[in-house]
């Protein structure tokens, strides 16, 4: 078998979501040394287990669609979708609260990253202090507009960037999501993730006018690559997962 | 319970590393709260990536959680982002498994692991919303203590804490816990009650419960105050001690905590595994407070190390131990200790897939200067030379005589070049300046020795390179140097540039020194008596915490406080101590005679230096005797040839050591945690 990797589906919610992306990767590789999986490591004089993210979920945001890609070392082990579940299951025990992982399966580790294999992330926005109607307006004057300047700093300096041709798609609902009243109203906001990307809070302060963006939940619902058949995620949902398997 | 995690959640966005805040730690115990429970909070005065791998912290938390009448909980100091927006916000002092507010637990217990801390113990408290004032507090607050190695002249924070413990933990708690039981089942909820009753527990000593008498402050013919000495020093009442003596568990053996090293979520300093191999070191450094304070030597059983190892590496998922003592080296069958580490590695790498090479790294913090020690460090690092540190601690062996620190030029360059050969290309070497009878010549014998030390080290890489480290002494309570004068911050400064003026002359060698305003305010507190709670007062009130930050320290701040409450850092820093000094923690015993440290000194001035009561013959500094405990060594020489190590055979032999019969029985780490 080719090079392989375990790609891993994961949600991170509650008080986990304080950690850096940095400290997240730490989390992981003392994890799936915790639990055995055969990861392969870095050459020289301080190898490293070779894990991949994707773009890094800002601190303090949740997520339902985290991936990390485990490389695994060249082995004659069978390795078909019960074995990556029950490897999943095992560092899905292993994990601190707050982390789970809700889809495993091996991936040609030659393929595209994670990286380069996103082409567009779908964000759920709440917190607002405006009404639903308010949102409504902005929203949709921002997807009727030719360009949506931005001015940005980077590395001291400034730049306007057009963001418009970044922003798919924007939605705002006005029921709250589970039962929790803070989180409506609540925006959906599809942004495309090729070049230089839009943060979410960048967003909530160029379309939403969110001075504080630091008052705004963010969660990460899905993250999408292209196929020939349309984008679709990268490993299906847990819902979905479930229903794919006999039972 | 109440929890304030729900105003907390909202601001955390708004403050650097919030992962700070959340716990959520591997190992972390959701504590037990409720009547008949003793609820202790544990708090680390700093912040907690500094605070988290305290272990003295985390052994009290296990043993603590594994009592049927007490529960512990953990806190560390807010940084000053989050603390604006607490107070702000009316958020209390909260811990970090629960959220629960500071002042709803029954024990507030402050680890004093340096001076420089106790403004940040004084803000803790008041963000606990507790009186920061003993004399304040009332049945409701909660009760507030300190322990810790700086615990050990606790004198300028008597008007903030109710009760001081002394020396070790593992058993005081236990009778605190009673202590507290046992006053909420009486009658008496006066405050006072409990305070005479914890003053009966062996290792606790109650401030308020003794009257301290100063002489009268002078002014000399500049007009500058000469605060009054200690003239008195008494117990209010019959029944509080004379001296309170500390507290030390006979055998690490029954200790073998902690069992479930906390696996916390954000990097933290020190992020390994870290297992202690000994307390207790009898190097009899004349500077060194720990070994003064920890005596005598009690060395864990190599079988207990070697499972305290392999479980927590499987339990954490690290990939670094480290075997910590005052002196790691010197750990009784060293060698076959790390043998065992490194097979039972390999025993549970083999098959698997990480690299050999990459299986285990153990690290041997406070390593004395010899060949033997590197060649252990050798056996240790695999692939990665990263960097080797040795302490000479002083640039002459004169003055290594004084400090007693016995290493001798030869023994240096014969280490630093067995490190090179080894393929380090890059030592570090830490010194203290400042030291009793300390010269010019003594300074720059240092930028010497260690430009010899790189000509050595060329010998074996064109590259190789000396960093020199430099710290300015502080002199501390319970040590020979207790009389000595702390050089003058100007001094130390001087005696910096003339170190770097001297290094330059050689190529390879970098000069990194500790700034002398922070020895200078370590000094007001290391020796200082109860009048500095006034002046730690103020400069808490002025906005000075985290005074161990340099950016946070400004002596000036030290110096006007000092200056308002009519003292003088003349007076409490650089002046020497006479024999007839009263100390303010003269009824406060580590268990070394006062004759023992006093001729010590007369010693070190002298230039004469001790061997090392564990091998030798026994110098009777008190401890073993007046405690009627014995040193736990395993073997009766020291591991490997040893440069301080001279047997006098004229010597007199009496050595209170007990050797170690193996194999012994032993509670597997890991096992009855709650």
């Amino acid at each position: 078998m080719s090079a392989a990797a375990l790609r891993m589906r994961y949600e991170i919610v509650g008080k986990v979501r304080f950690v850096s992306s940095r400290d997240l990767s730490r989390i992981w590789e003392r994890t799936l040394r915790r639990v055995n999986v055969p990861v392969a490591y870095s050459q020289g004089f301080t190898p490293r287990p070779r894990l991949s993210f994707g773009l890094a979920l800002p601190t303090c945001a949740a997520s339902s669609a985290e991936y990390v890609d485990a490389r695994l070392v060249e082995s004659s082990e069978v390795r078909d979708e019960s074995v990556a579940q029950s490897l999943g299951a095992a560092v899905d025990a292993a994990l601190p609260d707050g982390l789970a992982v809700h889809a495993a399966a091996y991936v040609d580790a030659s393929g595209s990253s994670l990286q380069e294999a996103v082409t567009s992330v779908t964000w759920e926005l709440s917190g607002f202090e405006q009404s639903s109607g308010q949102l409504s307006a902005c929203a949709d004057e921002a997807l009727a507009a030719d360009e949506l300047p931005l001015e940005r700093e980077r590395k001291g300096a400034v730049t306007v960037d057009d963001i418009r041709p970044l922003i798919i798609d924007l939605a705002v609902d006005a029921t709250p999501r589970d039962r929790s009243a803070s989180s409506a109203p609540r925006v959906t906001a599809d942004i495309a993730s090729v070049g230089r990307s839009l943060r979410p809070a960048e967003l909530a302060r160029a379309v939403f006018g969110v001075d504080d963006a630091a008052s705004v939940h963010i969660h990460r619902v899905a993250q999408w690559t292209d196929g020939p058949h349309g984008r679709s995620e990268l490993l299906p949902p847990p819902e979905h997962a479930r229903s794919m398997s006999p039972c | 319970m109440t929890t304030v995690w729900p105003e907390l959640e909202p601001i955390l966005p708004r403050v650097r590393k919030p992962g700070r805040y959340v716990g959520g730690e591997d190992g972390a115990v959701v504590a037990a709260h409720g009547p008949g429970i003793v609820s202790w909070l544990l708090a680390y005065p700093d912040v907690y990536e500094v605070g988290l791998p305290n272990q003295g912290l985390q052994i009290l938390y296990e043993i603590l959680n594994e009592r049927c009448d007490a529960g512990a909980e953990r806190t560390y100091a807010p940084w000053t982002d989050l603390e604006a927006e607490m107070r702000e916000r009316g958020i209390p002092l909260f811990s970090v498994e629960s959220h629960r507010p500071a002042g709803e637990f029954d024990v507030l217990a402050f680890n004093l692991s340096s001076e420089l801390v106790v403004t940040n113990v004084v803000n803790m408290i008041d963000l606990a919303g507790v009186p920061i004032h003993t004399a304040a507090r009332t049945a409701d607050d909660p009760l507030v203590l300190v322990g810790g190695h700086a615990a050990f002249n606790p004198e300028p924070l008597a008007d903030f804490v109710d009760a001081v413990v002394l020396g070790d933990g593992e058993e005081v708690v236990g009778e605190i816990t009673a202590a507290v039981v046992a006053w909420r089942r009486s009658d008496d909820h006066d405050r006072h009650t409990l305070l005479r009753a914890l003053a009966q527990v062996e290792g606790v000593y109650v401030p308020s419960l003794y009257d301290v008498g100063f002489a009268p402050t002078e002014f000399d013919d500049r007009g500058t105050p000469v605060p009054g000495g200690i003239i008195s020093l008494t117990p209010r009442f019959d029944d509080v001690p004379g001296v309170v003596d500390k507290r030390t568990v006979a055998d690490l053996a029954d200790w073998p905590y902690p069992k479930q090293q906390l696996q916390p979520l954000i990097e933290v300093v020190h992020d390994r595994l870290n297992v202690e191999v000994f307390r207790g070191c009898t190097r009899g450094c004349r500077f060194c407070q720990a070994g003064m304070i920890t005596r005598p030597v009690r060395e864990r059983p190599p079988e207990q190390i070697r499972t305290m190892v392999a479980e927590g590496l499987r339990r954490t998922g690290h990939d670094e131990v480290s075997l910590t003592s005052l002196s790691t080296a010197d750990l009784s069958d060293i060698g076959p200790v790390l043998d065992g580490i490194l097979d039972d590695r390999k025993s549970r790498t083999d098959g698997s897939t990480e690299p050999a090479d990459c299986g285990v790294s153990i690290s041997l913090p406070s390593l004395r200067v010899d060949a033997f020690t590197v060649g252990l460090a050798e056996q240790v690092t695999s692939g990665r030379r990263n960097g080797l540190t040795f302490a000479p601690e002083a640039g002459t062996w004169r003055l290594r005589q004084v400090i007693n620190k016995l290493i001798t030029d030869d023994d240096l360059e014969e280490a630093v070049g067995a490190a090179f050969a080894a393929g380090w290309r890059r030592l570090k070497l830490y010194f203290l300046i400042g030291l009793p009878s300390e010269t010019d010549d003594d300074i720059v014998a240092i930028a010497d020795l260690a430009g010899r030390c790189v000509d050595v080290g060329r010998r074996s890489h064109d590259r190789a390179s000396v960093t020199v480290s430099v710290g300015g002494f502080v002199p501390k309570a319970h040590t020979p140097f207790q009389w000595f004068g702390q050089n003058t911050e100007e001094e130390l400064q001087r005696k910096v540039d003339l170190l770097r003026r001297s290094a330059k002359a050689h190529r390879g060698v970098q000069v990194k020194w500790h700034d002398p305003a922070a020895s200078t305010a370590e000094g007001i507190l290391s020796r200082g008596d109860r009048r500095l709670g006034a002046v730690i007062e103020r400069v808490w009130r002025a906005g000075g915490v985290f005074q161990e930050w340099s950016e946070h320290l400004d002596l000036q701040r030290w110096s006007d406080a000092v200056e308002a409450e009519g003292l003088s850092i003349e007076h409490l820093v650089y002046r020497h101590r006479t024999a007839s000094e009263v100390f303010p923690w003269t009824h406060l015993s580590a268990g070394l005679f006062h004759d023992f440290l006093w001729d010590d000194w007369q010693a070190a001035l002298a230039e004469s230096g001790l061997d090392d009561c564990r091998w030798t013959h026994c110098y009777d500094c008190g401890v073993c005797t007046g405690y009627d405990i014995d040193h736990v060594v395993a073997s009766s020489t020291p591991p490997g040839p040893d440069s301080d190590f001279s047997p006098d055979p004229e010597a007199p032999v009496a050595v209170p050591v007990t050797l170690v019969a193996a194999p012994r029985v032993m509670r597997p780490a890991g096992a009855g945690s709650s």
